[in-house]
């Protein structure tokens, strides 16, 4: 009695109306008294539902009037991979170098293919990155899926996490995924987002693509199946040449006022009394740390020596002499773009209030982040203050002026990565200020955050009078 | 719902089992369950950011603290935080960062300090300075304001609650979850289609049924923990009866295979979900009451049960209101009663009927239900009776002794 037809069943296609004696393409079995199938077959199976008369219900996705609003044209490498990815069927993989603009490329694939398009990325910084890209390439409004906001439009950024969280009520809304660092993909659940969606086209980006001999042939393989083989790849060995300027790194060091000193010393003595009464780097070396940590969870020793721990870092992540040095340099640099970097969002928080000055923490929504990034490289805001979320992999707007008021020894990355962002225009003027507590971790701190770091260090850095 | 991590500190794994440990109800979990309470309770009309931040105070160093926590997260779920600023934060903040950076220190070139700015921006809102400072960031989750705790629990209660979101959170990690249940039918298969997970069911030789929970795409993957949550959330339906056993294979961080989780009726936790009434509808209350009062024990030939049965119809199932059992043979026969309902129910329980086939199933029809004339009786391969005011109880168990099994 019910009319034959296909839909779409938290990531799995169903036939209803359509008995056992039928015979579908393979891709089906029959479960739970349905023809059923994990989504991804759509692209295989949705002829035979043409053929059957089946109705198709499966699609929730539309063809959209896209322009986009980007004057620059695709370099040579980006128009051959655009090619192959279409001569495809849009179904495959392109790898290319870091920095040679694969969200360029996925622009162009986009408005070739002018469909519904969900692109997923790894973290959230790189959401709020495409979404920027998106809205500035299309101008129409772009949507965000992930932990805060949960905002479907035509053309949505997700992440991994949410989009395998989801897949199951998105996975047929768009007919073009992107995934954005596919090597991530072949991971244990992961890969069930590209299992559950229906999208008949496809396209990942990497620069690092699984190879069969180290990474195993299972995961080549995954891929095949899910996004299609890799349809274009190019090795670039050097792509820029640009000739990197000369920064100069100034450490400025501050001192406790008596009651920080006061409280850190003590929790700094809780802290290290712990580590060496129970020998912990003598009986565990190098991991003495994870150790440490696992005992904090049911040691009362261990976890009064972590609570000391946090207590002492956020004095030294807070210290009020650094808000003095701040307010000073903002002072200083008056003229110059600054980028302030803290360790806390509660610290972000205290210095955008108290110097009025735009704030970006993992909080800080697409819309409002993009505004801000945007105001800051017209001039409209000077200074951006942020914890630590303009991290690896995402476009820091350039500036003259960085001051790390606190952050963790392994935040190096993000160091390295404002060096670039400073070195960025030959601007021999860059500054990136490390303000330390003396006298407390910070310095320790500071200094691994150092290492590896190939800087030019101008003196011991300035004492704040 | 819990966070996770959260539970993973209460969890015990031995050998190949898991199992949540429960909270004892005892004078110490009492006295601090009660503390929690007075302490959120205190926090009325203060930002979540003060509370949490009274809470950090409240553990100290304590290594209690994943439980502290996990008491704590359940206040604050039944609180209601909100607010509602008298200017938009994101046109306060586009406003005011225009026009900074502004510094405490003064010089040649400081245009306008601080003081002067909000001043400014008070004037523009048409609001205090006060105000604008209390709006800048008041979308912040930490900046919501406590407005009401919602009905207050007594510190047993919060022992209780919490011991259930430690249970049903172990859940989260769940693959599969297998039932045997022997009563509560129609309102376990409410929550099943409520949280949308499927299943596959089979009768038991004891009686009662085996009922193995997962999700669409389980079928086509090795295991999946992706309807974890949805789990979790079903897991208070359970409680609602009286006869049942779980076995659920799952995988908390840190274990390195699928671990069984087992539960069932002697547990001591206690639901919130509401089980739904004895009966659907007037007419079926009428029904088995006027059966009762007219047949008594010594003298009916067929007992009444209710819901005692579940037939599998496609993918989903048929509950019929009423089974009747012949006293010494055995035979059966089902009844459905067809009230005056919305014509998509109808519709769907047409469908159903017909897909189902069963010729000892018996339909009683309400005449001025909202379906055309016949429809029932094409589709039903068992009888049809159909009534005006209320069934004639002769004719349905005429019915009956032609119809049963």
């Amino acid at each position: 009695m019910t009319h034959p037809h296909a839909r779409f069943l938290g990531g799995t296609l169903v036939l209803e109306g359509v008995d056992q004696s039928a015979v579908p393409p393979a891709p089906f079995q029959w479960v739970n008294a349905r023809w059923r199938c994990p989504a991804v077959h759509y692209r295989s199976v949705w002829p035979w539902l043409q053929a059957n008369q089946i109705q198709n219900r499966i699609p929730r996705w539309h063809h959209l009037t896209l322009t986009l609003h980007d004057g620059r044209s695709p370099h040579d490498y980006q128009q051959e991979a655009l090619a192959a990815w279409q001569k495809a069927d849009c179904w495959g993989s392109v790898v290319l170098p870091t920095g040679s603009g694969k969200t360029f490329l996925a622009l162009h694939a986009m408005a070739q293919t002018a469909v519904s398009t969900l692109v997923v990325v790894p973290t959230i910084d790189l959401l709020h990155q495409w979404y920027a890209c998106l809205e500035a390439a299309f101008q129409r409004p772009i949507g965000v899926w992930y932990g805060q906001e949960k905002d479907a439009q035509a053309i949505t950024v997700t992440t991994y996490p949410s989009a395998w969280t989801h897949a199951g009520d998105l996975g047929n809304r768009f007919k073009l995924l992107i995934f954005d660092e596919i090597h991530h993909l072949p991971a244990p659940s992961w890969h069930e987002i590209a299992l559950m969606c229906a999208a008949p086209f496809r396209l990942g980006l990497t620069a690092t693509y699984p190879e069969e001999e180290s990474d195993g042939e299972a995961r080549v393989a995954l891929l095949d199946e899910l996004v299609g083989p890799v349809v274009y790849r190019k090795h670039i060995d050097d792509l820029t040449g640009e000739q990197l300027a000369e920064y100069r790194t100034e450490r400025i060091r501050i001192d406790l006022t008596p009651n920080e000193r006061e409280a850190y010393d003590a929790a700094y003595g809780a802290y290290t009394g712990y580590v060496r009464e129970t020998r912990l780097r003598e009986s565990h070396g190098p991991h003495w740390w994870n150790e440490y940590t696992r005992r904090s969870a049911y040691n009362a020793g261990a976890r009064r020596a972590k609570v000391a721990e946090v207590k002492l870092k956020e004095i030294v992540h807070q210290a009020r002499g650094k808000l003095d040095v701040l307010d000073q340099l903002l002072r200083e640099h008056r003229a110059q773009p600054m980028l302030i970097f803290t360790a806390h969002n509660r610290f972000a928080y205290e210095i955008a209030r108290r110097h009025l000055l735009p704030v970006i923490t993992h909080q800080t929504k697409a819309a409002e982040r993009k505004a801000i990034l945007d105001g800051f490289r017209d001039g409209t805001y000077r200074a951006i203050v942020t914890s630590r979320v303009l991290n690896e992999g995402v476009d820091v707007p350039e500036a003259k002026v960085a001051v790390v008021l606190g952050g963790s020894a392994t935040a190096r990355e993000y160091v390295q990565r404002l060096g670039r962002v400073l070195r960025k225009h030959g601007n021999a003027q860059a500054i990136l200020y490390e303000v330390i507590a003396r006298k407390t971790v910070d310095e320790r701190i500071a200094q691994q955050r150092r290492k590896g770091m190939k800087v030019h260090v101008s003196g011991d850095g300035r004492a704040k009078s | 719902m819990l966070k996770a991590d959260l539970i993973r500190p209460r969890l015990e794994m031995r050998g190949g089992q898991v199992w949540p440990r429960s909270l004892p109800v005892d004078y110490h979990w009492l006295d601090v369950a009660g503390e929690l309470i007075a302490l959120f309770t205190g926090h009325e009309g203060h930002t979540r950011g003060d509370w949490q931040a009274a809470l950090r105070e409240y553990e100290g160093d304590s290594l209690d603290y994943p439980i502290i926590r996990g008491l704590a997260a359940m206040l604050e779920a039944r609180g209601d935080f909100g607010r509602s600023p008298p200017v938009k934060p994101v046109a306060l903040r586009e406003y005011l960062f225009q026009r900074g950076p502004v510094t405490a220190g003064r010089d040649l070139f400081t245009t306008a300090g601080r003081e002067e700015v909000v001043t400014e921006a008070a004037a523009q809102f048409e609001l205090t300075p006060a105000q604008i400072e209390q709006s800048l960031f008041a979308d912040l989750a930490e900046e919501q304001i406590l407005l009401d705790i919602g009905r207050p629990l007594t510190p047993g209660e919060l022992i209780g609650r919490y011991n259930l979101e430690i249970a049903r959170g172990l859940l989260y990690w769940a693959r599969e979850v297998r039932l045997e249940v022997a009563d509560s039918y129609k309102d376990l298969f409410k929550y099943i289609k409520l949280f949308k997970l499927m299943h596959t069911i089979r009768p038991e030789a004891s009686g009662g049924y085996a009922i193995t929970l997962h999700g669409p795409i389980s079928p086509f993957v090795s295991s999946t923990i992706r309807y974890g949550l949805q789990f979790a959330k079903f897991m208070p339906a359970l409680l609602l009866g009286n006869r049942w056993r779980m076995v659920a294979d799952v995988r908390p961080p840190g274990a390195n295979r699928f671990l069984r989780y087992m539960l069932d009726d002697k547990t001591e936790l206690r639901g919130h979900f509401k089980a739904s009434g004895a009966f659907d509808s007037r007419l079926e209350a009428d029904f088995a009451a006027e059966f009762a009062e007219k047949y008594s024990r010594a003298k009916r030939q067929w007992e009444l049960s209710r819901e005692d049965e579940i037939m599998v119809v496609g993918d989903t199932v048929m509950i019929p209101d009423f089974a009747f059992t012949h006293r010494q043979d055995g035979r059966r026969a089902l009844l459905e009663i067809v009230g005056f309902w919305h014509p998509n129910y109808l519709r769907r329980k047409l469908e159903k009927v017909q897909q189902a086939g069963r010729e000892d199933l018996i339909l009683l029809v309400y005449e001025s239900a909202n379906v055309a004339e016949g429809a029932f009786e094409a589709a039903a391969a068992g009888e049809v009776l159909t009534f005006k005011n209320k069934p004639v109880l002769k004719d349905v168990l005429a019915a009956v002794e032609r119809c049963a099994r």
